[in-house]
């Protein structure tokens, strides 16, 4: 932990206009090429939490620092954002849809193009580029979402329960590819593509992904438990078996039960 | 040999979805022709079709001028609208207190009967062509800036976020966003304005009343009717009813061009 955070929260307070508390007294730390997941009940404030990170937001009171500094307003620039919904333009097809991001920047037609069809391949959907959204199924349409959101090749990844609304298969299927997005596979230096930010609410999705599960109480959302999983970096299907796994998700599962009991203070 | 079997069923469906309303129309123009021979009902009470259409070939040259007028005031009035709906809404879309200000002038246009407007605007503009566009245009403009209005707001919030968090600019985020947002209630507002300004021209006409040469359908109904030429004025009605039905159907096959393949409401057909 002595390498420099790439944001740190300190001592985060967001109380709303209507005088909901939604987070008091946050500390998270994220190091650069770290995968972190947010854990907690629904309504703890795990989205608020992400909405600091993602500069839409400023705390109420306590510090926001972005590689040391403190942040000012506005979205930060260099992060992919990732929805629970997959957010396509329905008019658009898919590689349209994907290179989004990279028209609103301003580049050119040619090597945006050429970077959607690679960000596609990426997610294993190099044959749907002239596809419309609807024609996808709802894994393909997440998939194309995480596309968008890596085709400005960020440094940071936020992700906002992006796979709640899938099928248990599907959702498995998703979370090994956004792990070999993460650590490309096959090469040798192992240096993650981007330092990522999972929210969820799924204790195996936590642990399958991470390498850092926080986990969150009920309202006013804290942060009561950081829990480091072990294990190899490189993970696949077989890791699900693992004592480790099985062990963190009992830890976890036994965390959040608490986070849900706990009373509410605000 | 079900999918055989359902694929026929949806080939018969098929067939009967136009040949169905061809037979109706068909079988109701042949009862109205068989009344008239049948009890001998004379031609300034009840022209036959056959009549009409013989009416109409007759005095091809003379209604095709006025349709002509009538339908060059239609389109002028819907175009105008297009760019007065599309330009005001896009104002209030930008800002609320312009919407709030103005709203209650483009309410008070809609709810006003274009007719009882008809003979004011005649008497500030002094020309007949001008008072028939003018009102065929008020008529047109309320549901293009409502639906155009609607669409611009009806932009999913999941996108309007994603644009903001990849720092769009105001002008990309109409180009990209809200254009293509809009375009399907644009579209379904440009049906009924088509209709409307076509009603707007012939029912302003009637109170302008304009006669002479360059004058519209409107003035050759109202000149059958007073020289009791009921032929003659239902061959001017058929060209007033094939206008609006060419109107809609232009309309619509250029709505269902530009939304298939992505939007609900041009799916599966």
């Amino acid at each position: 932990m002595n390498s420099p955070a790439l944001i740190e929260l300190k001592a985060v307070d967001r109380r709303y206009e209507t005088g909901l508390l939604a987070l008091q007294g946050v500390d998270l730390r994220i190091a650069p090429g770290e995968f972190v997941s947010l854990l907690g009940p629904s309504g703890c404030g795990k989205s608020s939490v992400l909405r600091l990170l993602a500069g839409l937001d400023l705390p109420s009171s306590g510090e926001v620092l972005r590689q040391g500094a403190a942040a000012t307003r506005g979205p930060v620039r260099d992060a992919g954002f990732v929805f629970q919904e997959p957010t396509l333009m329905p008019w658009a097809n898919v590689v349209t849809n994907v290179e989004l991001p990279l028209r609103l920047q301003g580049m050119a037609a040619e090597p945006r193009a050429a970077a959607a069809l690679a960000a596609l391949q990426r997610v294993g959907l190099g044959e749907f580029a002239e596809a419309m959204p609807r024609e996808l199924s709802g894994g393909m349409k997440m998939r194309a979402a995480i596309a968008r959101a890596l085709v400005t090749q960020p440094a940071l990844l936020l992700l906002d329960e992006p796979f709640a609304a899938l099928d248990e298969i599907t959702r498995f299927a998703l979370n090994e590819s956004l792990l070999s997005l993460w650590l490309p596979q096959g090469e040798k230096t192992k240096v993650p593509a981007f330092t990522g930010v999972f929210v969820t609410h799924s204790v195996f999705e936590a642990v399958f992904l991470s390498q850092r599960v926080l986990v969150m109480s009920a309202r006013p959302g804290r942060i009561i438990e950081d829990l480091r999983i072990e294990g190899p970096r490189v993970r696949d299907a077989s890791f699900r078996q693992s004592p480790v796994f099985v062990d963190a998700c009992a830890r976890l599962s036994d965390a959040l039960a608490r986070a849900a009991e706990e009373p509410a203070l605000g | 040999m079900s999918g055989a079997a359902s694929a026929s069923a949806t080939r018969r469906e098929q067939t009967l979805r136009w040949l169905l309303p061809l037979l109706a129309v068909l079988l109701f123009l042949g009862g109205w022709e068989a009344a008239v021979a049948w009890w001998e009902i004379p031609p300034y009470l009840l022209p036959a079709p056959s009549r009409v259409l013989v009416t109409l070939w007759d005095n091809l040259g003379s209604l095709m001028v006025s349709w002509w007028v009538t339908l060059r005031i239609t389109l002028m009035a819907l175009a105008l609208a297009c760019v007065g709906g599309v330009g005001v809404a896009a104002v209030f879309a930008l800002s609320r207190w312009v919407e709030w200000s103005l709203t209650p002038f483009a309410v008070v246009l809609q709810v006003t009967p274009v007719i009882a407007v008809a003979p004011l605007i005649m008497i500030l503009t002094d020309s007949a062509t001008a008072t028939v566009l003018i009102c065929a245009f008020i008529v047109a403009f309320f549901p293009l800036l409502a639906n155009t209005l609607t669409g611009l707001r009806s932009a999913d919030a999941g996108l309007r976020e994603l644009f903001r968090l990849y720092h769009a600019s105001r002008w990309q985020t109409l180009r990209f966003l809200l254009v293509p947002s809009a375009l399907p209630y644009f579209l379904s507002g440009l049906k009924i304005a088509g209709g409307l300004s076509l009603i707007g021209a012939v029912v302003a006409e009637f109170t302008a009343g304009a006669a002479g040469r360059n004058t519209g359908l409107a003035s050759r109904i109202l000149e059958a009717a007073f020289r009791t030429e009921i032929p003659k004025m239902f061959a001017a009605l058929l060209l007033v009813s094939a206008t609006g039905v060419l109107i809609h159907a232009f309309f619509e096959w250029l709505s269902r061009r530009l939304l298939r393949g992505w939007h609900d409401s041009e799916r599966g057909r």
